[in-house]
Formats: structure tokens, sequence, C-alpha cells
């Protein structure tokens, strides 16, 4: 046996490679399940800031209960303290401190913590250490000037206010360890205004105080212990148990708030997630292999077929004679488990590398084992069912090299062209799912394969016949020899599976990637967005139009306010010009109607001066009222605030008619602009008034305003109770025609639109009629708005939302809502631009907070399990291309002897070794690419057939649409990488075998 | 089995009666034999003749147990070969009959040598209890043992041929069936592979059936056997050929007979002084003649 390996060693060495690559692929879903669930794990503790990452064991002190530090460790759970640091207790007590002598107490927190001393640096004085001693900050030393030495009153507030007096023995630095601090700020409060009930006082920095302070007092104190996760001990298996642990005995007081429950919600969707994915990927390799090893096996046994010729002519029963081949097959099956291991291995660390995060660890369980065993058996069993065709066959039958029985695979076509049609129709009708569904794609691979693969050697001979005398000799020979060697037929079916294989997952990765750049581009809405402090959305449009060229062009201001109702829409405000230029369009959607956000081209009116003034003419349309009253005119101003105020400004007598000269305080000395004119009764509404104001001048100091244009007026929409202040040109001015029920009829000036454009998405609001609605304005108010289009999705807001013209919502200026931001939009996102534009902002006040990519959410979404599930893809892809190639190796390394037997021959009678080259590597390149041509179908039909089941993001997103189209680049791509890689081997194999054509091998006989 | 020292074993008789084999070959039957009836008696060596395609190698084949007769009946030693099943002529083979396929490396594991391959051989055999001879003896009986430790890609052909000789020697068996043995080697290579067989033959007294187109080889046969159209066309020995009644009566003419006696001829057979006379029907115009000519068997050789 072992001189038959080693005759064969070349081919022995492909079973043994092949054989330990079905084990790699059965052992790598295991070890990928496992290290992709601890890269969730990991990349979900990456995110954790040091407070985050905390448990907090806390209770509040009662008098009857003046519990320590380490009173409450006491309680937290043992068996979850491997997992955590050393837990750093405190008490907290709130206080009062006056800072001055004769001002009003300030909040102040007492606080001690463990060791205190060895994590403070003191600027003057000494560290406290005993009861009553406290250290200051440097800025409240600076500011309220305090020094050690002196003391200071504070007021116990669990003991009806009593006064405690603490010295002061240091003065402390600004902390600077913040894994020491875990989140509690101790500074940055001396000197800020804070409010305390009706009235404001200064802050005041925490005083830090030794533990023995709170020794038998302070009962409203808070203490509490902090054990910092240690992330680098924690995996998914011990995540599990950890979970399980932590949890508080029955009966205590105190309160456990930790991540670690919703790191193991993260983790086990995570882990459902990968036990779809991963199958898919790995299961379509196996597959693939495993048919690789079995049509490899085959073409071992088949040439094995004379040896079991002798061995029943010398006497070995059919059953003995394919024990024998058997064992000498399962020699390097059984060798290829350790292999393989080594290659899962080896996978798992290369995958470990390049995707997850740093510190994922390898965990070798009994499911590796198992799962060898399982990749071993398998090619066993294969190499069993590949031998039985040689119990069939007769000892004449087996003398021949190839199986008389040239139909003998029908069967298997049959059943899996039958698989095949299956699982289209199935998915097709969606009555199929599941792993069934995922295997369509190489089922249909391999069964077109299979039956190419057949169909080639029929057509062969007689495309042979056909060039024999019309063609160069060379395409005759290569047409011949695929009708008479019968292994060709798996390079046809291999690289059909792998090409489709390759084509299916490179389309996966790029139809991926396109769906979670679509989904960040929608979250961020440009390149970067900046998240700035600004209260005022004008400021930063005025801050950026300072900016100079071309810096000014590269960025756009954008507004987001949200109403409190969680369930109402954002707005988003931007302009539309900028934005087509800077940002990003949603996908999956029409394209968004910018042009119907325009913004009215009538400019804003600014007021500034002391007093408005001008003349009126008021005619009545209601003849004599019974009760005559006052009929009130005046105009409304825009703050830049935002905020609406009326200047009364005339009174005429509703009765017949009246000229009036005009004048009132303008009352804006931060200037405001003009937004409207009104009119109402003085008393009695709901007596009506109906007459026409003719508006002869309108000035500031004097200074008549342009405004008495009809063109530049329009009715208030939001005007109830049939009120109507309609305009039109008078010869004396702007006639404004009012019906009203005595209450205030409005004309709005036009800078601002009427009702503002907006593009909706999602649902509509509830108060939504014929359009119509009032949206969440920058300033937090309501706005009239109409509905320009609907769409299923627009950035940032995603399908809750609105868009609306920025420019217009500054005019109704006004400062955010709490729920508000000012963005500034660019898609610059080289540091530099940033940089400059950040410190252009801080120059003016403006600090930007946040700084958000579309890179990092981008690699926020790599970093998942579906990210890294179809990043395995990749790895899939390259696989299964060197599979390929491997198969043109082995089919070459298997049947070598014959070809270059019969090329020696045929150059024996006069073919030239360049004609044998022409016609081996015409033979080899031709199959492949017929091959691979086949594969790029399959792989387009596996696409549209298996894409839509393949988790594009963790948590299912309903926007943008995904967007499955094939990318017809990257398939043509992947075919003709594979083609290449295939084709090369295919001609490194023709010379080959070439070379080896001596005359020499006219003496073989096997 | 050293020829000195080993007692002479006694060859393995065959026979054979009315055998028939069809192949069936893209839909159509072909008879490779039709009807033979041949007796080859214990420690005898016989020589098949005969043209390619006569139906030689199917004899052989059928004989050694590689496939089954379509219809008649084949006996080696006391084993008529239609009642054994496979795993008695898997038996028959290791111990009873040794075959030398044609093509000398076809015979032997090319990754052994010629010892390992005789002790493969031999696998069989010792698996079921028999006793078999060691390997060095069966070489030697070959004239190999100073070179059973080659491989065979290293042998001459002519060795190559002596170890395939040997293999079927290995499991002494009483039948030897060998298909052109000295085909495809030198003159010297074909007398040694010749020599090796006739001393086989003369000392251990195993039955030798060989196929050979070899003249030299078949004159130095001591019985020839020409198989003609499925047939027994003729026996010779000694140097002369004579032709072979069939169990049906039929007798195959001489080729040369048949330039005289053309097939669908009618010819009259009369004893004549003791003798039988074979001569062409004369007609309807002779003494004795029939009305119309007697109908006879279609095919050549057919009286």
């Amino acid at each position: 046996m072992w001189a038959a390996l080693a005759y064969r060693r070349w081919q022995t060495v492909f079973v043994l490679l092949l054989s330990a690559s079905v084990t790699a692929c059965v052992v790598l879903a295991p070890l990928l399940t496992n290290s992709l669930g601890e890269g969730i794990l990991k990349s979900r503790l990456e995110r954790l800031d040091s407070v985050e990452a905390l448990a907090t064991l806390r209770v509040g002190r009662t008098p009857g209960h003046l519990l320590t530090g380490a009173d409450l460790a006491a309680e937290f759970p043992q068996a979850a303290t491997p997992w955590f640091g050393e837990g750093i207790g405190g008490i907290v007590a709130p206080t009062q401190v006056a800072t001055r002598p004769g001002a009003l107490p300030s909040p102040v927190s007492l606080r001690s913590r463990d060791r205190l001393c060895d994590h403070v640096r003191m600027r003057v004085g000494r560290c406290p250490h005993a009861a009553g001693e406290v250290a200051v900050s440097a800025a409240d030393a600076r500011n309220w000037g305090w020094a050690p030495g002196q003391d200071l009153i504070a007021a116990d507030l669990g003991n009806q206010n009593r006064p405690v007096s603490l010295a002061i023995v240091g003065v402390y630095d600004e902390p600077a360890e913040p894994a020491y601090w875990l989140g509690a700020v101790v500074t940055g409060k001396s000197g800020l205004s804070v409010p305390l009930g009706t009235e404001t006082v200064a802050g005041v920095d925490d005083l830090l105080t030794a533990p023995q302070t709170f020794e038998g007092a302070w009962s409203q104190a808070d203490v509490s212990v902090q054990y910092p996760l240690a992330r680098d001990r924690l995996t998914v298996e011990s995540l599990a148990r950890l979970d399980t642990a932590l949890v508080l005995a029955p009966g205590t007081l105190a309160t456990l708030i930790s991540p670690v429950p919703n790191l193991q919600q993260a983790v086990t969707s995570g882990q459902h997630l990968l036990r779809l994915v991963i199958p898919l990927l790995l299961a379509q390799l196996a597959m693939l292999v495993a048919a690789v090893a079995f049509l490899t096996v085959k073409v071992a046994v088949g040439q094995r077929r004379p040896e079991v010729a002798l061995a029943r002519l010398r006497g070995y029963s059919s059953a003995a004679s394919r024990r024998r081949i058997v064992t000498e097959l399962a020699v390097p099956v059984v060798l290829g488990l350790p292999v393989g291991v080594a290659i899962a291995l080896a996978g798992d660390a290369v995958i470990r590398a390049l995707l997850l995060p740093s510190g994922v660890s390898l965990e070798v369980g009994w499911p590796l084992w198992a799962a060898a065993i399982l990749g071993t058996a398998v090619t066993l069993a294969a190499s069993v069912v590949a031998s039985r065709e040689l119990s069939a066959d007769s000892i004449l039958d087996l003398l021949r090299r190839s199986a008389p029985h040239a139909e003998r695979g029908w069967l298997a076509r049959g059943v899996f062209v039958v698989l095949a049609v299956v699982g289209v129709v199935g998915i097709a009708t969606r009555s199929l799912t599941g792993p069934l569904a995922l295997a369509t794609p190489m089922v249909l691979a391999l069964a077109v394969g299979l039956t190419a693969g057949a169909g080639l050697v029929r057509i062969a001979g007689r495309m042979g016949a056909r060039t024999l005398t019309r063609r160069p000799p060379a395409v005759a020979l290569a047409w011949f020899s695929v009708a008479r060697r019968p292994e060709l037929r798996s390079i046809v079916t291999i690289v059909t599976m792998a090409s489709a294989l390759t084509v299916f997952a490179v389309n996966a990765v790029v139809v991926a990637d396109r769906n979670r750049a679509n989904r960040a581009e929608l979250e961020v809405g440009a390149a970067v967005a900046l998240v700035t402090d600004a209260t005022r959305p004008a400021d930063v449009a005025q801050a950026l139009s300072g900016l100079p060229a071309p810096l000014r062009d590269q960025v756009m201001p954008v507004g987001l306010a949200t109403p409190r109702d969680a369930s109402a829409g954002t707005t988003l405000a931007l302009r539309p010009g900028d934005y087509r230029r800077l940002g990003f369009q949603p996908a999956g959607g029409p394209p968004l109607d910018l042009a119907a956000l325009a913004d009215p081209e009538i400019p804003s009116v600014k007021l500034t001066g002391q007093q408005l003034s001008g003349r009126l003419r008021w005619v009545s349309a209601a003849g004599s009222p019974s009760q005559p009253a006052e009929v009130r005119f005046g105009v409304t101003v825009r703050l830049r605030s935002g905020e609406i105020l009326d200047r009364d400004l005339a009174s005429v007598s509703e009765a017949g008619s009246d000229m009036q000269d005009f004048a009132g305080p303008l009352l804006c000395p931060q200037g405001c602009e003009l937004h409207g004119l009104w009119l109402r009764r003085s008393r009695s509404v709901g007596a009506p008034v109906e007459g026409v104001v003719t508006l002869a001048t309108l000035a500031v100091d004097g200074i008549p305003l342009p405004v008495l244009d009809p063109v530049l007026w329009h009715p208030d929409p939001t005007s109830g109770g049939g009120r109507m202040l309609s305009v039109e040109r008078s010869s004396e001015g702007l006639a404004l025609n009012v019906v009203s029920d005595g209450g205030t009829a409005t004309a709005l000036y036009g800078d601002v639109p009427e009702r503002v454009p907006a593009i909706l998405a999602g649902r509509a609001p509830s108060d939504e009629h014929d359009g119509q609605f009032s949206l969440f304005g920058l300033s937090g108010r309501p706005v009239p708005a109409r509905i320009a289009q609907r769409v299923p999705a627009l950035p940032v807001v995603l399908d809750r939302g609105v868009l609306v013209n920025f420019d217009t919502m500054a005019r109704l200026g006004g400062e955010l809502p709490a729920d508000g931001t000012v963005q500034v939009w660019t898609d610059q996102a080289d540091p530099s631009t940033l940089s400059a534009v950040t410190e252009h902002l801080q120059a003016r006040g403006i600090r930007v907070r946040t700084v958000e990519r579309v890179s990092e959410h981008l690699h926020r979404y790599q970093q998942s399990a579906t990210g890294w599930g179809l990043g395995l893809e990749v790895v899939t892809s390259v696989a299964a291309v060197l599979v390929a190639a491997v198969v043109l190796l082995v089919v070459a390394a298997t049947s070598w002897r014959m070809v270059a037997r019969d090329l020696a021959s045929l150059q024996a009678v006069g073919l030239s070794r360049r004609q044998a080259y022409a016609a081996v590597s015409l033979e080899q390149t031709g199959i492949s690419a017929v091959a691979v041509l086949l594969g790029l179908g399959c792989g387009l039909v596996g696409a549209w057939l298996a894409l839509p089941l393949i988790p594009l993001f963790d948590t299912p997103v309903s926007v943008p649409t995904a967007d499955l189209t094939p990318s017809l680049l990257g398939m043509t791509g992947a075919a003709g990488g594979c083609f290449l890689v295939v084709g090369a081997m295919g001609l490194a194999v023709a010379a080959s075998m070439v070379s080896r054509a001596t005359p020499d091998r006219l003496r073989d006989s096997w | 089995m050293n020829p000195g020292s080993q007692p002479r074993r006694t060859g393995l008789p065959v026979r054979t009666e009315g055998l028939v084999h069809i192949y069936r070959s893209e839909g159509q039957d072909v008879a490779a034999l039709a009807g033979v009836d041949l007796v080859v008696t214990a420690g005898e060596l016989v020589a098949l003749l005969g043209p390619s395609g006569a139906g030689k190698s199917t004899l052989l084949g059928l004989f050694g147990g590689l496939m089954r007769p379509s219809a008649g009946r084949i006996f080696v030693g006391n084993h008529n070969l239609a009642d054994l099943d496979d795993g008695a002529l898997d038996a028959l083979r290791s111990t009873e009959v040794g075959f030398v396929l044609q093509g000398a490396a076809r015979n032997l594991l090319p990754y052994l040598s010629a010892r390992q391959n005789v002790e493969f051989a031999q696998g069989a055999a010792l698996r079921q209890g028999r006793e078999v001879p060691p390997a060095d003896e069966v070489l030697a009986l070959v004239g190999l043992q100073a070179d059973g430790d080659d491989l065979v890609g290293t042998m001459t052909p002519g060795d190559i041929q002596l170890a395939a000789l040997a293999v079927a020697l290995a499991g002494a068996p009483g039948l030897i069936l060998a298909d052109e043995p000295t085909s495809q080697l030198d003159d010297r290579a074909r007398d040694g592979v010749l020599d090796a067989l006739l001393r086989l033959h003369e000392t251990v007294g195993t039955t030798v059936i060989l196929v050979t187109h070899d003249p030299h080889v078949a004159a130095r046969v001591p019985r020839t056997v020409t198989i003609r159209d499925g047939r027994v066309g003729a026996e010779g020995g000694g140097g002369g050929e004579y032709a072979v009644v069939a169990a049906d009566g039929s007798v195959p003419l001489p080729l040369e007979a048949l330039e005289v006696f053309a097939p669908g001829a009618p010819v009259r057979i009369r004893e004549d002084d003791g003798r039988w006379v074979i001569e062409p029907w004369p007609g309807p115009t002779g003494p004795s003649a029939p009305a119309t000519p007697p109908t006879v068997g279609q095919g050549r050789g057919q009286s």
C-alpha cells in the first residue's frame, strides 16, 4: 500500500489536501461562528467608554443604615468577580456651602473615594485623611479664595441641615485619571451659574474628603462601588456565565447596573445571524470542496481499475479488492484530518487578524474535533461511494482504463437537476426558505456543471471528427481529448461551481457594501457632519459665510429639530443647492424634488431703528354698526430669537372712513424683521369687521419701507374664524381688504412662504389635510407647511421627518429646541479641512461637539455579524478559485501518464511539440472558458435567487430600500479573474504534460 | 516447485461442450464463440491459434472464469464453471488457474518488485488457508531468482514477461492460461519465455493453454488448436494439422479446401475402399443425382 501511495505521490498529496480542505471547511464553521461571536463581543466592548463598561452597585444611605463602600462591596455577586477589576467604592453626599460669607449656599458634592490620595495630585496642602478634612479644587480656591487652614460650613441635608464644619487641608489639581474616576464629574462646575430653586447661585466643584468623614453621619449620601469590566477576560462563553452570575441576592436594597445584559443580547442576536450567514458561505464552499473531493477520489479510483483487475485475476474477491483501494485512499484522507484542522486554524487566524477586532481569542472545543471527524468522514464516505463502481465491473471491464458505462452518472445528474429545479421554483414562488434555499445556487451550479460535462463529452467526439480535416490538428486533437477523457468532465463541473460561487460571492459583497454605504450616507447626509453646540441656525450660517473660498463652497449649514413627541417626525433644514452639490441623495427612491424647496426670492426686511410710522385710510364696508368699536392696526415683527411680536400702531373708528398718520416704537434694540400686518377690532370678537385699510406709507425712523407692492404679501394661512386680510394694489398704496369676526386678520410678508414647502418621508403627520400640515420649526414653533413631495427616506431623519429649506427656516428665526442641533455638512473628509472649519466656528463661539463621518458609520456596519459574514465571501471566493485551479492539477496528476503517452505516440508519427502544446492548452483553457461562462450564468441566477435571503444588516433597516441589483461589472470581473487563474493553471498543466511526452512513455502500460 | 526438489504436480484437464459466447456491442449481438468442443488433458501444453477476432482470447477468458459463457459448458478440473459463483471463481483463480494477460506489464503492479508481485498474487490463496510455494521458488522456476528484487519499471521486456509468468504461477495453479505471452519480445526473450513455459510443463506438469500468433511458438508446442469463426477449425501436433469433427458432426474444411468447395456448394461424401472421400456433387446429370441439389448448411467449412 505504501509503495502504491509513493508511486502516485502527487495524487496522494492532492487527495490529502482535498480531504484536508473538506475537513477545514467543516471545521471552519464552528471556529468562525465562535470567532465572529467573539468579534461581536469585542466590537461591542470597544464601543463602550470607561463609564459604560462599569458594573455599578449603588445604595442610598438611610439614618438607620449608614453603609460604607466595604459593606456594599460584600453584596456584589462573588461569582462575577473574575470578570471585573478591583471595585472602587465611594460615597457622595449632596450638601450646600456658601462661597462667600453672606452668599446664598451653593449645591456641592462631598465626595470620598477609595485610595483617593493615590489618585489626586495636591497643588497646595495635603490630601485629606481624617474625618472632617476636605480638599477643594484649584478653580474653587481661585474663584472663592479658599485655602488650607480655612473651614467651610456645610449642611448635612440628611440631618435637618445640621451645619458641619469641614477643614480645608489641601487644594487639588484637575483629576487626570479617567480609569480611576470612572465618569465621576468632580470639577468644571466652579463659577458656573447653577439654578437653586428660584434663584441662581455659583457652582462649586466637589469637595474631596476621607471616608471617615461619613462615619456616623451624612445619611443622605449615596454609596456606590464601581467595578470596571475586565474586557480582555470576557469571552462569548464566559459572558453567558457572567450574565447568569451577575444577580444580587434577594432582599438587598442595592441596585446593580451593568452593560452585561445588553452585551449578552447583542451577542445572542449576532450569533443568530452568524448561524444563518456562515452556513450559507461555508456550506457552498464545503459543497464545492466535497464535490471536488468526490470527483478526485473517483478519478483516483478509476486510475486503480487495473490494480483491482489484477487483484481479482489473482483470486481476491470483489469486496477485498475494493477494500484494498478504499484502504489505500483512506490513508491520505485520514492524514488530511490534522492538516485540515491546521488549515482551518490558520484560516481562522487570518480572518481574526484581517477582519475582526484585536483580542479575539481562539477557542478549541469539542465542536472543532467533532467537525474535523465529520469532515474526514465525508471524504471517506466519498471514497467508499466512488469505489462502488469497482464492484459492479467484471475483470475484463476493469482492465479497461475507464469505466465502460459512460452514462453511469446519469442518476446523480438527474438528482441534482431535479433538486436545482425544485430549489429555483421554490425560491421563485417563495415556498422554499432556510438552508435548502440558501444551498440552491450551488446545487444549480452542480447540476449545470454535471450536465454540461456530460454533454461536452458527447459533442466533443463529433466536433473532433468535423474539425479533423478543416482546422489545425490542435483543434481536432483538443476535441478528441475531451471526448475520450472522462476526467475532464470533473473540470467542467468544478470550474462551473467555483466560478458560480466566486461570481455569487463577489456580487454579494458588492451589493452588501453598496447597501451599507447607502445606509451610512443616509444616516449622515454628507461625507462628514460637524455637530455644533450652536443654538441659532442663523449664527452657523453667518459663520460659514465668512469662510474663505473655496472652503466656503465646501460646507453647508443644516438644522435639525425633533419634537418631544417621538412619534412625530424630525425636521431637517438644508440649502437645496448646497445639498445637491455636497450631500448624498437617498438611494432606492425617487430623486428629491429639491427645486420645490426653493426659497422665495423676496428678501427679508430688516427693521433697525426706533420708530415705526406711516399713513393709512380706513373705509368700512359694513355700514354703521350698532355698537361701533375701534379697529386696531399694527405690524408683527420677528425677533432674532424667532419670537413674533405685535406692534400696535394705529386705531381708527370702525364706522365710516378715516385717514390717519400713525407712529409707534419699534422696540427692536437688537434689530428685527418685518413679519406681517394685522387688523382687529378692539373688543367684541364675534361681531364682523369688513372694510379696507389703505396703507399709504410705512417707515422706520422716517425712512419708507419698500413693502407696498401687493406681490410681497399673502394672507396668513393659520388665521381662523373666517378672518381674511387680502392685499391688492391701490392708487394710494397697499389696500388691505379685511373680512373677519373681529379677531386678528393677518397678512404675512412674503420673505417666508405662505406655507413652507416640505419633502415628507414616512407617514403623514397627524394634522395633515390636503397636503397641508404644521411642521416642527427649528425654533420649536409650528410652521405652516405643505407637502411638496413624498419620498421613502430622507437624510438623517430616515423614514420619519420632513426636509425644508434652511434659509426659509432661518428667516423664521428662533433658538433651537432641546432636541435640536445645527450641523455643518461637508464633502471634504480630510482632517485639514475639518480642522479649518472647526477653528473658524470656534473663533465665532461655536464649538464642534462631535464629528459624524460616513466612513465611521460604514465601519460600524462592517464590524458586525453580517458585515463580517459577508466579508467572508471574499475569502470564500478566493478559496473557490484556488480549489478550481487545484482540480486542474489533480486531474493532470491522475492522468498525465496516459496523456503523455498519447502525445508521445502522436509526436512519433509527426505531431510537432508546438502542436501538441497547442492541443493540450486548447483543451484545458477551452473547457475552463466554457465552465466559467456557465458559472457566470449560475452566479447571476444565484444572485437573483439567494441574495434577498441574505441579511445585509444585523438589525433590519427599513430605509433605504435594499438595492439588490446585481453588479454586472463585479460579476464579470469575478468570472474574468476566475478564468485567469484557472486558465493560467491550464496552460501550466499543458506545458507540463507536453514536457513529459518523451519516447520513454511509449513503454508505459499503466 | 523447484524441478529438482518438488514433486511433479498434476495439471488440470479442461473440457468444453458446445461453448457459445455472445458479445453485445452497440445493440448488436456478435457471436465470438459459436459452439466450441475442446478437450485438453491434464498436463497438456496447447497453443490456440487463429486469426484476430477468431475467439481465442475469449476462449481463454472463459477458461479463466473472467466471463461467463452464453451457452455450453466448461469444465476445469472437476469444476463446471457455469456452476460456480463469483466467490468460487475467485477461489479458482487464486490457486487453480493462473492467468497471463496480453501485454506483460499489465500483469504486474508497477511499483512493486517481481518478488513483491508474486507475494501479492499469493495473498488471496493465503487468506483462504491454502499453501503456496515461496516466492523465490516461483521466481526460480521462470529463471528470475537473481532479478527478483528489481522494480518492474527497471526490468527488460523479457524479464517483465517472465515476471508476469511467475505471478501467474504464484498460487501453484494446475492450469496456466497465457494470452500472447511472447508478443512484443525479441527472439531471444521470446525463446526464454517459451523455454520457461516448456520447462514448467515438463517439470511441474501444469496444464498450459496459450494463445499465440507466432509460428515459432506454435512449432514448439506439442498440440495446437486453431480457432476459426468461433469454432475449433483444426488441430495439429508434431508438424501436422488435422480437422476435428465437432459434436454436431460438422468438420471444418482447411482454407485451401474451401477454394474447391466453395461455401454453399453441394458435395458428396462416400466411402471408398475403407477411406472416406469428399468430392463435388456431380450435378443432376450424374448417375444417381437427385432432382435438385440438397440443401446444405450455411457458413464456411460446413459439410
